[in-house]
């Protein structure tokens, strides 16, 4: 079942042509996949003239050709249709095994949330804690495709202008009320003031109309290629809340936390715990469950969500049976847990990668050549090493992963030069003239520190001086706002199944001011284009520039870690936007 | 007498809002914002601006603080930016967990440290007296953290015996609550005992100089009659000082320990607040912790007029 | 430096008892008297020469050191102690070892400052407090607010508005122990201010400054010195407890407060980390402490009897 994902991955790099079948298979026997599996992959190489078909046969018992894929396959033309509770899986998904009902499951969160309101907040650990509450219109499946979730189907006009929305029908709230076309566009509606896609949504849209109670409908100035992924957007996500509570909140941030999802909120001290139970008129999907979407069985009565913010305090509460789940440890407390009779850990496919954000508004990195000198300085392997640890990094030039269907090498040879003799020559074109760079990291996040002080070392025996500043993250979010103050960051950058959803494409908007109108050309092409094959050259563009113009280095893609109890089963290994917990049970 | 403590608390006025003023300065002196901290690494400036002026952050400094002491004038100590709640009701929940540490602390350094010192100093310069001064002097030198960590590292890595840190109320189960706060206690108790210790001994050396003591034995008393009932009452009058003042260390070390047992206490609160830059709640806990600092001196003060009557304050 | 307010206490008290004037006809003779008696303390004695070698370790630490105490090396992270690596590896493959030594030149360093700082300081507020009626109280009202803050949380306050650099941690630890010293001079002042050979002096025109260097200043020396040492141990905890809390010097200098929350984190999976710069901070306070008080011994023929 950890096998899922790779699957998926190699399914549709083959369908669509972009692999041959030697690679395919090589990469299949690596990763340990079944001989079933690799042979329906194979069977994928030899029709790869029609993806989408091709997906959809080898995937369920011959349901609904799902046509919304990645918000992309939607040929462009035609209306396309998808419907919810078709989209379930059959060839890859593992038999499901049959959970066990009852008991409470302790997951250990790593810092208090902010909020539970999921409008209001970029931080993932919202995201993990509330979507088992919360519901979006549209999920993420196992294949990193949008299937419907709270909506039953999605049109597109012919001339891509309208895009219908159809509700499911009897999804009660957690407070009894069913959830209708007004408490969707209230929630949408609210959800478009808080976060970035959403306000692009509705700027782009003409009209936004409630037709019914179960229909909603966005007339669009322009064809919008990115509509379906961005009601999808995960953290700070588009979930809907009942229309009572969007209006009870005004301003500020939501007073009742209620959902369609298959835990209901029941008490939230800070610091102490948040606690969860089931929803019993949860109107669950029927099949299975399918990534993000699909069916949620909700196996556990509750869920409790305790923020420990000690490492070796979450560790030795996995280990005495106190806990369940750590959403993430580190590679060193890994070689601990493996021989531990209570508790395991699962080393997850890479989720995101680490970065080192440099900014174009600063005398000295506002210089190409400088900013180029800075990437070929680097060697990333000892970099990621020392801040992983071997076996937990994968050194990668791709900025979308390798696992999605945007994978694409191009500007490789820009990716870790090692290069310092080079670096030299380049710093000395661009007349550096020794002033240091105010490099800024934080120990809340030790991976980024351990990033900065091995490139620190690498940048200096290029010629460049550093001045590292180790700020806690707070200060690190406020003064990496502020232009003249700093060259250089480090942060992490977070899985996204679609490109222009990264936190690097708000370009000229986000700290380290990505300007460059030819990049801000090609976002707004992979924005309205749905086509597939041409997004996938305007990304293929976009990557080659973000080499050229280094707004940032990518210095490799992460592996997560998530320890948990013997005892807790059933936990999917699609965890690149979050884990989720709807589906885990506890043995007894 | 009453007289006395009203000026004594009229005093306070003034240093509490000392206390007040510096906090503030402090506060606001911190770079970092609380905005940008909740809204997550990926959120756009514009966002964080919007928030900045929903929460007031915006607006000048002297506004926010006549704001703030208006407020706490009343004990209102505002929200708190982070959790969403009244401070004092934030301060409230974690009232329990330092209040009990600090408690519990004290008892364990007076369990220790009272009769390590009055057996030190009744067999003076004896083996036993030489062995508990160099176990006083260590533990006094000895980190509270780092004795934490060696305890943890004892008795729960290797020992499995205690468990290393979370918290349970003790109204939801005692023998968990007794068992998590037993290594804490000790850690944080421990620097305190043995200074108790030394100065219980020195001063009981101080008693056992009297004449009045000398009387007692030429009477024929016994040894421990004359130590429980003569000696000991007096030499604990300066003890008492040091439990006011201990209280106070405790209130600072409880930061600490909070921590390393990831205990959710005013101190860790302080802590997590800092890194949060949850303003209202740094400015909230550190006035309270600071008052009741401030009160438990004038406590002793009061009980030392008590207990003393030789002691007579007032007409200076 | 939860332990301060106490010692804190005893000192005062331990000045108080002294009758004044005690040291203020001290002859010439007898002025070399407390270090034979301090000599002749073995505790402090040994005591005073672990401080000399921990302060000679310090200064030729450059020279003693086999690896590099930043200098990273992957490839050998977490290595546990041998003969190459004394004290094992860190997670970023530096040499425990070298960081414990180098973790000297931090600690003595913020422990002579401060404590240097804060004498000075402390000794002026307290004098001007004392011996200035007018003034005693408005500054006097601020020491005490500044001592109304626990130490640490006050300590964290200052680190969080002035950022984390080591200037800042010795910054911070003064304004902490600055008032401690003062109420302690200003205790002795008051005490002396009115001694008949103060007000002679007064009397035949001297100034005011010249009164409280030569006079005052010089009777309440010895305490000042006591308390001076204990500064010292308490800087170096304090310095340790901040950076332990990630609010104290910078994280990639060696410090042993930073290398024990580094250890801390992994302390189920390598206890050197936590191990060894733990001891050689708890012996370095150790012995400061007990050079301390064979000091406060030799120097008060009163405290020496017990």
């Amino acid at each position: 079942m950890s096998h899922d994902r790779e699957f998926f991955a190699l399914l549709d790099a083959a369908s669509q042509g972009r692999m041959s079948r030697r690679d395919v298979l090589k990469r299949a026997v690596a990763v340990g996949l079944s001989v079933p599996a690799i042979s329906a992959l194979l069977a994928a190489c030899g029709s790869s003239a029609d993806s989408t078909a091709t997906t959809g046969a080898s995937s369920s018992g011959g349901a609904a050709t799902s046509a919304s894929g990645g918000a992309s396959t939607a040929s462009s033309g035609s209306a396309a249709t998808s419907t919810a509770g078709g989209a379930t899986t059959g060839a890859a998904s593992p038999v499901p095994q049959k959970g066990v009902k009852g008991g409470t499951i302790n997951a250990v969160i790593i810092g208090e949330p902010p909020t539970l309101d999921l409008h209001w907040t970029t931080a993932t650990i919202v995201g993990f804690v509330t979507w088992n509450m919360y519901e979006p219109l549209f999920a993420w499946d196992a294949n990193y495709k949008l299937i419907p979730m709270l909506a039953e189907s999605h049109e597109v006009s012919t001339d891509q202008l309208t895009h219908t929305i159809k509700l499911r029908q009897h999804v009660p709230f957690h407070n009894g009320d069913e959830m209708k076309s007004a408490d969707v566009l209230a929630s949408l509606k609210r959800w478009a003031t808080k976060q970035g896609l959403g306000k692009a949504l509705f700027d782009a849209s003409e009209k936004v109309t409630a037709v019914d109670d179960y229909t909603i409908e966005f007339k669009m100035k322009n064809p919008y290629g990115v509509f379906e992924s961005t009601l999808g957007y995960y953290y700070q996500g588009p979930a809907i809340y009942p229309k009572s509570v969007v209006d009870a909140a005004g301003d500020g941030q939501i007073k009742e936390f209620i959902g369609t999802g298959p835990y209901k909120f029941v008490e939230r001290q800070p610091d102490r715990f948040i606690k969860f139970e089931r929803f019993d008129d949860y109107a669950a999907l029927p099949g299975e469950p399918n990534g993000y979407g699909g069916h949620k069985y909700a196996y556990a009565d509750q869920l409790i969500f305790t923020p420990v913010s000690d490492e070796a305090a979450r560790i030795a509460g996995l280990r005495s049976g106190d806990y369940h789940f750590l959403e993430s440890i580190s590679s060193d407390q890994y070689d601990t847990l493996k021989d531990d009779a209570v508790a395991t850990a699962d080393v997850l496919p890479p989720g995101g990668w680490d970065t080192f954000v440099l900014n174009w508004k600063s005398p000295l990195m506002s210089n190409q050549k400088i900013r180029q000198a800075f990437q070929m300085a680097l060697n990333h392997e000892p970099i990621m090493l020392a801040a992983w640890g071997e076996g937990y990094y994968r050194l990668d030039p791709s900025i979308m992963q390798k696992e999605t269907i945007w994978y694409s090498t191009a500007g490789k040879e820009h990716y870790s030069p090692n290069d310092p003799d080079g670096a030299k020559k380049l710093l000395d074109e661009a007349g550096y003239d020794g002033t240091a760079i105010r490099f800024m990291t934080t120990k809340e996040y030790l991976n980024q520190y351990n990033n900065a002080v091995v490139c620190k070392q690498q940048l200096e025996a290029a010629g460049f001086k550093v001045d590292l500043q180790v700020y806690d993250w707070a200060t690190v979010v406020d003064r990496r706002s502020k232009p003249d103050v700093w060259d250089t960051f480090t942060t992490g950058i977070s899985f996204r199944p679609e490109p222009t959803q990264l936190a690097i494409m708000q370009l000229c908007n986000w700290p380290g001011w990505w300007c460059s109108e030819s990049s801000q050309e090609i976002l707004d092409g992979l924005r309205s284009e749905s086509d597939f094959d041409k997004r996938f050259k305007l990304m293929e563009q976009l990557q080659t520039n973000f080499y050229t113009e280094v707004p940032m280095i990518k210095i490799g893609d992460t592996k997560d870690i998530v320890a948990r109890s013997k005892k807790l089963q059933g936990l999917s290994q699609q965890q690149q936007l979050g884990p989720q917990l709807w589906n885990a049970w506890l043995e007894k | 007498m009453t007289a006395y403590i009203l000026r004594r608390l009229v005093l306070l006025l003034p240093v509490l809002l000392i206390v007040g003023v510096v906090v503030f300065i402090l506060v606001h002196l911190t770079p970092g914002d609380p905005a940008a901290v909740m809204l997550g690494p990926e959120a756009s400036n514009e966002q964080v601006q919007q928030l900045r002026d929903q929460l007031g952050l915006n607006d000048p400094i002297y506004v926010q603080f006549i704001d703030w002491v208006g407020g706490a004038i009343h004990l209102d100590f505002g929200n708190s930016i982070f959790l969403n709640m009244p401070v004092t009701t934030a301060l409230w929940q974690r009232a329990q967990p330092t209040g009990l540490l600090t408690l519990y602390a004290l008892i364990v350094s007076l369990l220790i440290g009272v009769p390590s010192g009055i057996f030190a100093a009744v067999r003076r310069n004896s083996l036993l007296d030489r062995g508990l001064m160099a176990l006083s002097v260590s533990g006094a030198a000895m980190p509270s953290f780092y004795l934490a960590i060696l305890l943890i590292l004892l008795f729960a890595v290797t020992l499995h015996w205690l468990p290393s840190g979370g918290y349970v109320s003790i109204t939801d189960n005692p023998v968990q609550h007794f068992k998590r706060m037993l290594m804490p206690a000790f850690s944080l108790g421990f620097a305190n005992a043995a200074l108790l210790a030394r100065l219980i001994r020195s001063s009981m050396l101080d008693v056992l100089r009297e004449d009045y003591i000398r009387t007692a034995y030429s009477k024929g008393l016994a040894q421990r009659r004359v130590i429980t009932l003569h000696a000991l009452r007096n030499a604990l009058i300066p003890a008492i000082t040091v439990v006011g003042s201990s209280l106070g260390a405790l209130l600072g070390g409880a930061v600490i320990t909070e921590t390393v047992f990831t205990l959710p206490g005013m101190g860790q609160l302080v802590v997590q607040s800092v890194l949060r830059r949850d303003f209202p709640v740094i400015q909230g806990a550190v006035m309270v912790i600071a008052a009741i600092y401030v009160l438990a001196n004038l406590l002793v003060d009061v009980l030392y007029i008590y207990i003393d009557p030789r002691v007579r304050y007032g007409n200076k | 430096m939860a332990t301060s307010e106490v010692t804190q206490t005893e000192a005062i008290r331990s000045a108080r008892r002294r009758q004044p004037g005690l040291f203020g006809g001290i002859s010439p003779s007898s002025s070399f008297y407390w270090l034979r008696v301090l000599a002749e303390n073995k505790a402090a004695l040994f005591s005073g020469i672990f401080v000399l070698l921990v302060i000679i370790i310090a200064l030729l630490a450059p020279l003693i050191v086999p690896h590099s105490p930043t200098t990273v090396d992957p490839v050998n992270r977490l290595k546990s102690p041998s003969s190459a690596y004394f004290f094992g590896t860190d997670t970023l493959g530096r040499d425990s070892f070298s960081r414990t030594i180098y973790g000297a030149r931090i600690s003595l360093l913020v422990g002579v400052s401060v404590m240097a700082a804060s004498t000075i300081l402390g000794a002026i507020i307290g004098l001007v407090s004392g011996y200035y009626n007018r003034l005693d109280t408005p500054i006097m009202r601020v020491m005490d607010g500044l001592m109304a803050f626990p130490a640490i949380l006050l300590a964290i306050a200052i680190m969080a508005s002035l950022g984390p650099k080591t200037i800042n941690v010795i910054v911070a630890l003064t304004v902490v122990y600055t008032p401690r010293m003062a109420r302690l001079v200003r205790g002795m002042t008051l005490q002396i201010r009115d001694l008949p050979y103060v007000e002679s002096a007064r009397s035949i025109g001297l100034s005011d400054t010249l009164i409280l260097g030569r006079y005052v200043l010089k009777n309440a020396l010895s305490p000042v010195i006591v308390q001076a040492t204990f500064t010292v141990a308490y800087a170096i905890l304090a310095e340790a407890s901040l950076s332990f809390l990630g609010a104290g010097v910078p994280p990639e200098i060696p410090t042993w407060g930073n290398m024990l929350q580094d250890g801390q984190r992994l302390i189920t999976r390598a206890w050197w980390l936590s191990v060894f710069p733990g001891v050689a901070l708890f012996l370095t306070v150790l012995t400061l402490t007990l050079f301390g008080d064979g000091l406060r011994d030799a120097l008060d023929p009163r405290a020496r009897e017990r």
